[in-house]
């Protein structure tokens, strides 16, 4: 399984910013509206916000992961922002978010869906990596990171 | 007065669903034992099931095979059946038809064809519409047919069959983007009740020739509204009487659901309203709904529903008579042209003016428009009027509905790679782990990390107090799936499939939130 299949090179949003949690995931959803990867910008959304409910997903270290199953993609879906500057979430360390990653996937199928979760929690929970995302000067360059990242963790 | 027994005169032609005549059936098995008999229908049905595997394989559409099994069992192939009642072919045909769109309609992904509604009504009525008018003046100009038979023709080719391209998809592993898979299943399921009702409308417009064509529109609304209105309420009555009924064996629930499908169809039908659509809307209503018994009976259906097309192809395979084919070669060839490049792109493109598709997308559904088997069934209707005396309809719709399968079907794999909407096709695979909500159990399995710096994180589960109500039921690490147990540790970055109610998934997260308690600096002691 590759992260980088499920995250298209047209879902890298840098220096996004927000008031709060659910004004920036509402502007990547939107974002991601715009570059067609999802249909339903509304439910899409709202289930987000309902899995968010169930427990915050910002796992620590600037890093958030909200996620939800949905109709709206026949795949798995992820989109990459990066805040600048951060905003604050519901994270157990109270550091801002900095690096957010969005993942959309289908209800029936892809077990695949649970290793994408833990691939990236497991990736960004060395600091020095999440530092070079941070200050990463291009989407480009992020992507680059990120195909880097996955290679060595192989 | 008198419009009023013209339209009756159009209804008695719509009652020939469901009374039939008696008539002989001229199947000319004289020679053949009871035991013969069966074992040739078991042949058939093998072969059948078989063809599946070689449609699979070779992307050919199983239609196609399942009516080239009829044509070798016929009189002029190896099998040597003779067989040419229409009557028995096209009651078959109906009764078949009636439980594949219900399968159709009970296979629908309601929520997904919400959005694509606007458009996918648009294709089945208009689109038909356009389709039959267009064909029916391109036919008149070239063929030897008088206006109304012209018409007819184009009425008789004028609806499509989805089934036929998501299976040839599948074999290639070709998928299609949204919003493209939703609503071709959706014109498909929808449109026949438009082709019949213009095909019998033709047929009684030739047969009355005094008959002004509005008198049509009413009988079009009196037929979609009936069909829509008795489709939806005995859907819901279906589901009412599953939930309560409570029979003693579970065997009895898929009888009750075949009889329901007759019912429908029949009651639909006998009250002049259109049965075909209201199979469909039925079909949906159950699939929107959840009810007991629900999975076995759609498993159930969609057998029927196969057996009902293995039949029925079978059957009008056997009807044609391959040496006759030969005679309408030239113009079947050409009506399929005019079908595929004419018609159909304009049905297309017209219907879908005020859509917001884009013309990528318009291309794709003007190929997809397949012609499948509704056309030879309603290709059977002159044959009973008695208009298609020497089969030349009849003929000619089989030339044309199998060249478009055999053509349009092979194509649409590299067609739609063409025009930039296939994806990869995704197979269906299940969550690792599933858990259908219920009303009784307040349950639902949430996924759950461990954040950076938990407290949990190097703790073996059984020393933590997670909320009696809950259960681990899998761990995802890195890339490998855990089951976990009382010893397993847990690491920074898990994320953990729990089952739990409300409270117990909230206490759950607060645990895992816990931040490690950082060791106090030595020098404050």
């Amino acid at each position: 399984m590759r992260l980088l299949d499920y995250l298209a090179p047209n879902l890298v949003f840098l220096d996004l910013t927000g008031k709060d949690k659910n004004d920036v995931i509402t502007k990547v959803v939107h974002l991601m509206k715009q570059q067609k990867a999802i249909d339903d910008e509304k439910n899409f959304l709202q289930e987000v916000f309902q899995r968010e409910k169930l427990g915050c997903t910002a796992i620590g270290g600037n890093v958030a992961i909200p996620h939800a199953r949905t109709r709206t993609v026949k795949n798995i879906v992820i989109a990459f922002a990066r805040l600048t500057p951060g905003v604050d979430f519901c994270a157990m360390d109270q550091e801002p978010i900095r690096l957010l990653f969005l993942l959309g996937t289908p209800m029936e199928a892809v077990g695949d869906y649970l290793k994408v979760l833990a691939k990236l929690s497991k990736l960004l929970k060395d600091g020095a990596n999440r530092n070079r995302l941070i200050q990463a000067g291009s989407a480009e360059e992020i992507y680059a990171i990120l195909e880097e990242l996955e290679l060595q963790a192989d | 007065m008198e419009k009023g027994s013209r339209q009756k005169r159009l209804h008695s032609q719509t009652l020939h669903f469901i009374f039939l005549d008696s008539y002989p059936l001229n199947i000319y098995f004289a020679f053949m034992t009871i035991e013969l008999v069966i074992l040739f229908t078991a042949l058939i049905l093998v072969a059948g099931v078989g063809m599946s595997k070689v449609s699979e394989r070779f992307g050919i559409p199983v239609l196609l095979l399942f009516l080239g099994i009829g044509m070798l069992a016929g009189s002029e192939g190896p099998g040597g059946i003779y067989f040419d009642n229409a009557q028995w072919a096209q009651a078959l045909g109906t009764i078949a038809l009636a439980f594949i769109l219900f399968a159709g309609g009970l296979d629908t992904d309601v929520p997904s064809i919400a959005r694509v509604i606007k458009p996918a009504l648009s294709l089945s009525t208009a689109g038909v519409l356009i389709t039959a008018v267009v064909t029916g003046v391109c036919v008149k100009f070239t063929l030897d047919f008088s206006w109304l038979t012209s018409f007819l023709i184009g009425s008789i080719v004028s609806s499509t069959d989805a089934a036929a391209v998501f299976a040839v998809l599948r074999s290639k592993n070709v998928g299609l983007k949204e919003p493209l898979r939703p609503l071709l299943e959706l014109e498909s399921g929808s449109n026949d009740p438009m082709a019949v009702f213009l095909t019998l409308g033709f047929i009684e417009l030739i047969r009355n020739p005094s008959q002004p064509v509005w008198t049509l529109i009413p009988l079009f609304f009196q037929q979609m509204l009936i069909g829509l209105l008795l489709g939806f309420l005995l859907g819901r009555v279906f589901i009412y009487l599953v939930n309560r009924i409570n029979l003693d064996f579970e065997g009895l629930y898929p009888v009750l659901c075949v009889a329901w499908v007759l019912l429908v169809y029949g009651l639909t039908a006998a009250l002049r309203g259109s049965g075909f659509l209201a199979v469909y809307i039925a079909g949906l209503v159950l699939s929107s709904r959840s009810f007991s018994h629900k999975k076995s009976l759609v498993r159930f259906q969609d057998g029927m529903a196969w057996l009902m097309q293995i039949f029925m192809f079978f059957t009008l395979g056997l009807l044609v008579f391959p040496s006759e084919l030969a005679a309408v070669a030239g113009q079947g060839f050409f009506l399929s042209l005019v079908v595929m490049l004419v018609s159909r792109p304009a049905a297309v493109f017209l219907s879908l003016l005020f859509s917001h598709l884009s013309i990528r997308e318009k291309h794709l559904i003007s190929w997809v428009g397949l012609r499948g088997s509704v056309p030879i069934v309603l290709a059977t209707f002159p044959l009973l009027a008695g208009l298609d005396a020497n089969h030349s309809i009849f003929n000619l719709i089989f030339f044309t509905v199998i060249t478009s399968v055999l053509f349009q079907g092979t194509t649409i794999p590299p067609f739609a790679r063409l025009t930039g909407v296939d994806e990869p096709f995704v197979k269906q695979r299940r969550y690792p782990i599933d858990f259908e909500k219920s009303e009784e159990l307040d349950m639902q399995l949430v996924d759950l990390f461990v954040p950076y710096g938990s407290a949990v994180a190097g703790e073996p589960i059984l020393n933590l107090s997670f909320p009696k109500e809950s259960l681990i039921t899998l761990i995802s690490r890195g890339e490998k799936y855990i089951m976990p147990s009382g010893a397993t540790v847990l690491q920074e970055g898990d994320v953990l499939l729990i089952l739990g109610n409300r409270e117990s998934l909230a206490a759950a997260q607060a645990l895992l939130e816990k931040p490690k308690e950082k060791p106090k600096p030595s020098s404050a002691a």
